[in-house]
């Protein structure tokens, strides 16, 4: 049962959203934003824009991904000719790629699967993180480009509604960001952050998203703004991330937060190991035994 | 894809943001990783579809038929607590787990120690210690008995760009799995005796 607290939290925040002169945009609290990312006509992430909580939503996207592809084959991509139904001409580059399909988007309703958006955002800014590599930073970027991809329905919550906000979306199995280390969502914010500009926002609408009924406006820049947008975002994500630095545990710190977790896992045990043949184990240790 | 299914057997790929998981699953996997295909940006337009990125790959133990085809699946696991959710569907019919450490970040041991005492605990899955980016003055064990890791528990070295190097860990999974599997009714061949690596 959702509290009606957190119910009533979660409406303000919607109803600020359908108020808004943009009604893709709630006029913000610029201390405490919070960004709705929406693919599929589905409310799928919620992050506060922190380096943290945008790391955390690179995995929250992939672990969907990753889930809904357990045990099966990997989802198809359409390719992008196939997706925007056209003949598609010499690409410049993948962001030109991913600028046509958010014109089609914006243009014919075109839906845009999160697979091809995963893929795309590998395709334009690599393939991902390898060890010795700059691995905050790749993550950030897939930020700005699944923002730009997804369509990103900026909102600010005001006052301690984030929270709320984020237990409802949970309740409804949206994966939320953030919650636990978010440095942005766990203090209040300094007065003279209060006047900081808002941070810059995409509006893009992707065709079938909606939030809680609202037919968003589309509001589309064009190719030049969301690439300018982008180079923007780029920046500061790698500033927010230079400045950002994570403390090493204590052992006694590790003991106390095993103990911890070891009795939440005793207390809630999962699916039990399966049986598996002996014969089974013997060819699969003697077939590593030989690559 | 052959239509008969093939036995598979399921292994997840777990530790903190960035332990090299991806990595690992790219570089045991063999073909099967999403993650390697793309679709033609030039122009051609010749490839109606491909796959998505994410850590899912698979590996084949042998290339016989039908049911006696069998296959490694191996599943790269979200790191952040609030992901235990997923954690749960995605242990779920695994035989075993990896646990990549990154040694050179200890920032990230807290997120590696809920995952391992939740796993270990919550699903009594066998598992492996492997530790990335060791420094020349490391020592494995410190390094577990810091994260709180069992004596019993194995432990080793992994480059997971290297892919001798992360089958060497999925061996060392599948001989502990081994060793803890009561031998099947007339099977008198216990699996250890297959071992020898190292």
């Amino acid at each position: 049962m959702i509290d009606s607290r957190i119910r009533s939290a979660l409406g303000q925040l919607i109803h600020k959203c359908g108020e808004s002169a943009r009604p893709t945009m709630l006029v913000p609290d610029a201390a405490l934003p919070l960004r709705l990312l929406v693919a599929d006509g589905h409310l799928v992430g919620l992050d506060c824009g922190s380096a943290l909580c945008v790391r955390g939503l690179a995995h929250d996207l992939q672990a969907l991904l990753v889930a809904s592809a357990a045990a099966t084959d990997p989802a198809p991509v359409p390719a992008t000719a196939q997706l925007i139904e056209r003949s598609r001409g010499p690409m410049r580059s993948p962001v030109a790629e991913a600028v046509a399909v958010c014109e089609a988007a914006v243009a014919r309703d075109v839906a845009v699967p999160h697979a091809w958006i995963d893929l795309h955002a590998q395709m334009v800014l690599g393939p991902g993180p390898d060890p010795g590599e700059r691995i905050i930073l790749g993550h950030h970027e897939w930020r700005a480009v699944r923002l730009l991809l997804l369509g990103g329905l900026p909102a600010v919550a005001a006052g301690n509604a984030w929270h709320l906000a984020a237990q409802v979306l949970r309740s409804r199995s949206v994966v939320v960001a953030g919650t636990e280390n978010c440095p942005a969502l766990t203090r209040r914010p300094a007065a003279d952050a209060l006047s900081a500009p808002a941070p810059p926002l995409w509006p893009i609408r992707v065709p079938g998203a909606t939030l809680a009924g609202q037919d968003e406006t589309p509001v589309y820049r064009g190719a030049a703004a969301v690439e300018g947008a982008l180079r923007g975002e780029l920046a500061e994500v790698r500033r927010q991330a230079a400045t950002e630095a994570v403390e090493a545990p204590s052992g006694g710190e590790l003991a106390e937060i095993r103990r911890q977790a070891t009795a939440a896992a005793v207390a809630a045990p999962m699916a039990g190991q399966p049986a598996v043949g002996t014969d089974v184990l013997r060819r699969i240790i003697d077939r590593l035994k030989k690559l | 894809m052959s239509a008969t299914p093939a036995t598979s057997v399921k292994i997840v790929v777990a530790g903190a943001y960035a332990a090299g998981k991806t990595t690992f699953i790219r570089s045991v996997a063999d073909g099967g990783v999403v993650s390697t295909e793309t679709v033609p940006s030039d122009g051609s337009g010749t490839k109606a579809t491909t796959t998505a990125a994410m850590d899912f790959g698979r590996l084949a133990i042998d290339e016989g038929s039908g049911a006696g085809r069998t296959e490694l699946l191996l599943f790269g696991m979200p790191g952040q607590a609030r992901f235990e959710f997923m954690w749960r569907i995605l242990v779920q019919g695994a035989l075993g787990y990896v646990l990549l450490v990154d040694a050179s970040k200890p920032e990230t041991w807290r997120e590696t120690v809920v995952i391992d005492a939740t796993l270990a605990m919550g699903a009594r899955l066998p598992r492996v210690v492997a530790v990335n980016r060791t420094g020349p003055e490391q020592d494995l064990h410190q390094i577990a008995e810091t994260l709180g890791i069992e004596p019993e528990v194995p432990i080793v070295v992994c480059d997971p760009r290297d892919r001798s190097s992360a089958l060497e860990v999925l061996l060392t999974l599948f001989l502990e799995i081994a060793g803890r599997e009561p031998p099947a009714a007339g099977d008198g061949v216990a699996v250890t005796a297959t071992g020898g690596w190292k």
